[in-house]
């Protein structure tokens, strides 16, 4: 089944730059883990860990025909609903969302960041059939109505756990998808005019009042300083204290005396900031631009539309992870509790980006187009 | 199944474009605090990072000018504690129990103070030496001890409104203490110690440790023995007048600006600066709260801190006639032996202007003479002779427009009045010292400019900074301000002034040995005629030689006088006379002086007959013997007393029959040959302080002594203003 001359079209490039990403992040969960101080490497070695199951995954997905994917979206899509419905019920609730299934021995596993990939194939899936036919069938009222259901439906289960982020991350990966599927510009107006109308109805009619404190402090973190604005002031503080060139890796004070919160998981490019500088935390940004870019490449020469969406898929995932990861850390979006692609520490998420990246080297490899 | 189209190709290079801003988006905010920000944010991590304590620097000493130490520190512990690390251990009422046992502190108090939500707390400030030695000894967690020193002052009341008091964070609060506070505090030192975000110390992971830097030692250029004779007499007389107002007095060096003595009465405790001296308003501000108390307890500490010689402002009077005198002089408008008529007034702008003695006009004298009596009109006539303009240049040479410059908080410059204003009036009662203000230091350091030639100096009451090995690191040369009059008119007018003290106004601050010249002053204070005076004398000595000025004030006397010449000079004398003798300025006795020389009573007990006969011959005393015996079993005067050459000693031998005591006889209002003579016809000795009537005595009149005890009788001339 696996043909070598598929190894014609690799691509390296996407490789290297995510070896390079999860090379930093594992820099920076050593210093936030506090390494130097306690000699005890358990998250750089449960890191690496993943990153090796990561690699082994990777290599059985390549070698499957992403078409194969394709067939089973259904049930693999159905499989996906069901474990997000199971964590609500016998999920554990960490950081006041229930999201994780504690497997004794095993640590815990986000089953939402794995639905994302399901998501993607069977999202790409469904606007693939649904333009068979016709190009702008995807502009029937009906059919973007059901496209809209198989995104919500687990949405909805995610925002239930709650799980602010990666809901806002499968929006975005809905939005972009059907984007680049082809939706007409008048829904995309009408879309904004709505959100833009709606907004302010929320903020000052519908929302709770700690709702609204929420966004209030995401505003302001002042307000707040040491509860919900903590989180915030405290990134700022280590990025911006980091300066030009960083207090030096190990270094950093705002992590190793432990003012800055999550550090290892959610705030690492805080970290980065801290002990390494404006200079490395603009290397991560460029890396993240030019692996954007490339997927984006990768996904106009795929062989097939089904390929495409997949790629484009992948790269909103990792996109939005990233904007919203990285915007948090620097008071541009609201503390959500999302993590940084491949830097950030937490084997769900390192193994299902790299999954993602599986996904997209497996269109890439296939892109040429069978020649007799 | 179709490749991505074209539609698609556009779609995603609009993704391309939005990915790459937002990117550039992240990467201008990051820079933006990284960059733009990131300084005030470093100093922000660093703020919240660290723990700073203070060090508190050993405070310099103050020193008099011959190194005996006024203010000391001594080192004292503050026991701190951060309520984090108490929590933390949790022995919170364990350490409240103990702590509240060696400080001896309430217990509920120290448990608030340790378990209070708050970084650091300081539990209790200035504990000795040995209890913090047995909170060490306990270790307790989250507890620490700072190094930290306390004020003491040996001398407690002495020269307290120049050394000044230091507050409870041992800074300078008034006085040399505070005029010299950045010098005397030295550079506190710190430690500073990373802690973690809950708070926590955390040594290891950074600490420095920063020395704190001792202050200086400032040297003054009061001597403590010339002080003390000062404070002595100052505060003796301040009671046997009552002065209502205070009293102040100066002994300043002419030939340098020093300020050798320069004392305040009613003074206080500087190891208890903030207690309120006077009884009264003790009382009166216990009955009071809350702001009402703070505003007045205030007030009162102010006026009790207050150095009355550097900031109060009075009529000088009759003394500044030696400023009128001496510019007279200097611009030739007067000749010391010029005549002058004195009808008992002057009338100037159509005012009568009286003399003090208008009741019995001096008549016909000279200008000597004129001093010496202290006769307004001669002095209208002088100030009339050189105009206001003259007058008040001068007035401004001698530096009464303006503050002296001494190094001390709060110094003021007198009221004169505006040149434009300056009529004849003015000039005519300001040469008599009228109508105008000066302060103390003016007075005495225009006063030091007439005797020492004629150079106006900065008074300075800082010698020299000395490190604490004693190293000079700073010298505080004596600094000339202008010539004002020359040599020759200081000369004149020293001689003038001498005949003052020897036949005038001045008689009471008459001392053997010494040629003291001086001016007397009494003064109404405003409005007129509400009885109440300022007496003061200011006087120097050796008149030829003067090497020291002192200026006496009596502020609102209420006893039975009021004049300067009465009540003033004679402390001025005092002063001087001790004064002069601290500094070993050799004593020329006139043969009258050497007539009427004390000596000293010899040991004679145990001496048989004979040989008590000879010590007293030697020293020209005279002897009485009771008994028959041979041995000398008793005397009186005892030894070291000093008797009046001729004095009769009496003495005891076995078989003395008891003694029939004297009763002390009234010799008040007597002259000094008067009293003599009463006292000596008793078998009383006397001890004559003074020359004049006699004034007071001691004992007094009634009290039954045995014979040959010495009656101490001062006496005053009362022909004076």
């Amino acid at each position: 089944m696996f043909d070598k001359k598929l190894l014609r079209n690799f691509d390296t490039i996407t490789i290297v730059i995510m070896v390079s990403l999860i090379a930093i992040g594992v820099v920076a969960i050593s210093s936030a883990t506090h390494v130097a101080e306690t000699g005890d490497f358990w998250a750089v070695k449960k890191q690496v860990a993943w990153f090796i199951l990561g690699l082994i995954v990777m290599g059985v997905i390549i070698s499957i025909d992403y078409n194969t994917f394709g067939h089973l979206a259904t049930y693999m899509y159905v499989t996906g609903i069901l474990l997000l419905i199971a964590v609500l019920f016998v999920g554990t609730e960490i950081n006041g969302a229930k999201s994780w299934f504690v497997i004794k021995g095993l640590g815990s596993i986000q089953p939402s960041e794995f639905v994302k990939i399901i998501v993607i194939i069977s999202f790409a899936k469904h606007i693939e059939k649904i333009k068979e036919n016709n190009d702008t069938d995807i502009n029937a009222l009906k059919n973007l109505f059901i496209l809209m259901l198989h995104m919500m439906l687990p949405i909805l289960l995610i925002m239930k756990q709650p799980d602010w982020g990666t809901a806002g991350v499968f929006i975005g990966i809905m939005i972009i998808l059907l984007f680049v599927a082809g939706i007409s510009y008048k829904y995309i107006i009408a879309a904004f005019t709505a959100s833009a109308a709606i907004i302010p109805i929320l903020f000052f009619f519908v929302m709770k009042d700690y709702q609204r404190e929420r966004i209030l402090v995401f505003w302001n973190p002042n307000r707040d300083p040491l509860g919900r604005g903590y989180h915030v002031i405290q990134s700022k503080i280590a990025i911006g204290s980091g300066q030009l060139y960083g207090k030096g890796l190990f270094h950093g004070t705002q992590t190793q005396l432990g003012f800055l919160p999550e550090q290892h998981t959610d705030f690492i490019f805080s970290v980065i900031g801290e002990e390494l500088g404006f200079i490395w935390s603009s290397v991560v940004v460029l890396l993240f631009v030019i692996l954007l870019l490339r997927l984006l490449y990768l996904a106009t020469v795929a062989k097939d539309k089904f390929g495409t969406y997949i790629i484009i898929g992948v790269t909103a995932m990792i996109f939005f992870h990233f904007l919203i990861n990285v915007g948090m850390t620097i008071g541009l979006a609201p503390v959500t509790g999302i993590p940084l692609p491949f830097i950030s520490y937490g084997g769900s998420s390192l193994l299902t980006n790299m999954i993602a990246v599986g996904l997209v080297l497996n269109v890439a490899m296939r892109r040429q187009k069978i020649k007799f | 199944m179709a490749a991505p189209n074209l539609m698609i190709k556009k779609r995603v290079l609009l993704l391309l474009v939005f990915f790459t801003l937002a990117a550039i988006g992240l990467m201008i905010r990051t820079g933006w605090w990284q960059i733009y920000e990131g300084e005030r944010l470093q100093k922000e991590a660093i703020q919240q990072q660290t723990r700073d304590r203070i060090i508190n620097s050993k405070r310099g000493t103050i020193f008099d000018r011959n190194g005996k130490p006024l203010a000391v520190s001594a080192s004292v512990e503050t026991v701190s504690a951060i309520p984090n690390e108490i929590r933390k251990a949790g022995n919170a009422e364990e350490v409240a129990a103990k702590l509240s046992q060696i400080l001896n502190m309430d217990y509920e108090e120290i448990y608030q103070k340790i378990t209070k939500n708050s970084a650091y707390e300081i539990v209790k400030r200035k504990i000795e030496k040995k209890e913090a030695d047995e909170i060490r000894k306990l270790k307790f967690k989250g507890i620490h001890l700072d190094e930290d020193s306390k004020r003491y002052y040996p001398y407690g009341n002495f020269a307290s409104h120049v050394i000044g008091a230091t507050g409870f964070d041992n800074q300078g609060l008034f006085g040399i203490e505070a005029k010299y506070d950045k010098y005397l505090k030295g550079l506190p030192g710190r430690i500073v110690s990373a802690k973690d975000a809950i708070g926590t110390d955390m040594p290891y992971k950074y600490e420095k440790y920063i020395n704190p830097e001792d202050g200086v030692n400032v040297v003054l250029t009061i001597d403590e023995v010339i002080q003390h004779f000062v404070e002595k007499h100052l505060e003796t007389a301040a009671i046997e007048n009552k002065v209502q107002n205070g009293a102040a007095a100066i002994v300043m060096d002419p030939k340098t600006g020093d300020i050798l003595a320069m004392a305040v009465k009613p003074d206080f405790d500087l190891n208890n600066a903030f207690q309120i001296q006077n009884e009264e308003t003790r009382k009166e501000l216990e009955k009071l709260t809350g702001k009402e108390f703070t505003d007045r307890y205030g007030i009162e500490l102010g006026k009790m801190w207050r150095n009355k010689a550097v900031v109060d402002s009075y009529e000088p009077g009759s003394t500044f006639k030696i400023i009128t005198s001496a510019i007279a002089l200097e611009e030739n408008v007067v000749k010391p032996n010029d005549m002058f008529n004195d009808i008992g007034y002057v009338t100037v702008g159509g005012r009568r202007i009286k003399c003090w003695r208008s009741y019995n006009p001096h008549g016909i004298q000279t200008f000597i003479q004129g001093v010496q009596n202290s006769c307004n009109p001669v002095f209208i006539e002088v100030a009339l002779r050189m105009g206001a303009e003259v007058f008040y240049r001068y007035v401004k040479a001698f530096g009464f427009m303006e503050k002296t410059g001494i190094d001390f908080d709060g110094e003021t410059a007198g009221i004169f009045h505006k040149l434009k204003a300056f009529n004849e009036l003015e000039l005519a009662t300001a040469s008599f010292g009228q109508g105008f203000q000066v302060t103390p230091l003016q007075m005495v350091t225009a006063v030091s400019a007439v005797a020492n030639g004629g150079k106006l100096l900065k008074p300075r009451l800082v010698k020299q900074f000395l490190d604490k090995d004693g190293n000079v690191i700073k010298n505080f040369e004596p600094e000339i301000v202008r010539q004002v009059i020359s040599p020759e008119t200081s000369a004149t007018l020293r001689g003038i002034l001498e005949t003052v003290v020897s036949e005038g106004t001045g008689k009471n601050a008459y001392i053997k040995g010494y040629r003291v010249a001086g001016k007397t002053g009494t003064s109404e204070k405003l409005p007129r005629g509400n009885g109440k005076y300022i007496a003061s004398f200011i006087g120097f000595a050796p008149a030829d030689d003067p090497r020291v000025v002192v200026l006496v004030i009596l502020d609102e006397p209420k006893g039975d006088v009021y004049y300067g010449g009465l009540i003033a000079a004679p402390v001025v004398g005092k002063i001087l006379d001790d004064t002069l003798r601290y500094l070993e300025v050799e004593p020329k006795f006139t043969e009258e002086e050497l007539a009427t020389m004390e000596v000293n009573v010899p040991e004679l007990r145990n001496m048989d007959v004979k040989q008590a006969q000879k010590a007293l011959k030697d020293v020209n005393l005279k002897y009485k013997i009771e008994g028959t015996g041979n041995t000398i079993i008793d005397q009186t005067p005892k030894p070291t007393a000093k008797l009046q050459e001729n004095s009769v000693v009496i003495l005891y031998t076995e078989g003395a029959g008891p003694v029939s005591n004297v009763t002390v006889p009234d010799v008040l209002k007597r002259s000094v040959l008067d009293a003599n003579k009463i006292l000596t016809d008793s078998g009383l000795n006397i001890k004559i302080i003074g020359s004049g009537t006699a004034m007071k005595q001691e004992p007094a009149a009634g009290t039954i002594v045995s014979p040959g005890t010495v009656v101490e009788v001062e006496f005053r001339h009362t022909d004076v203003d």
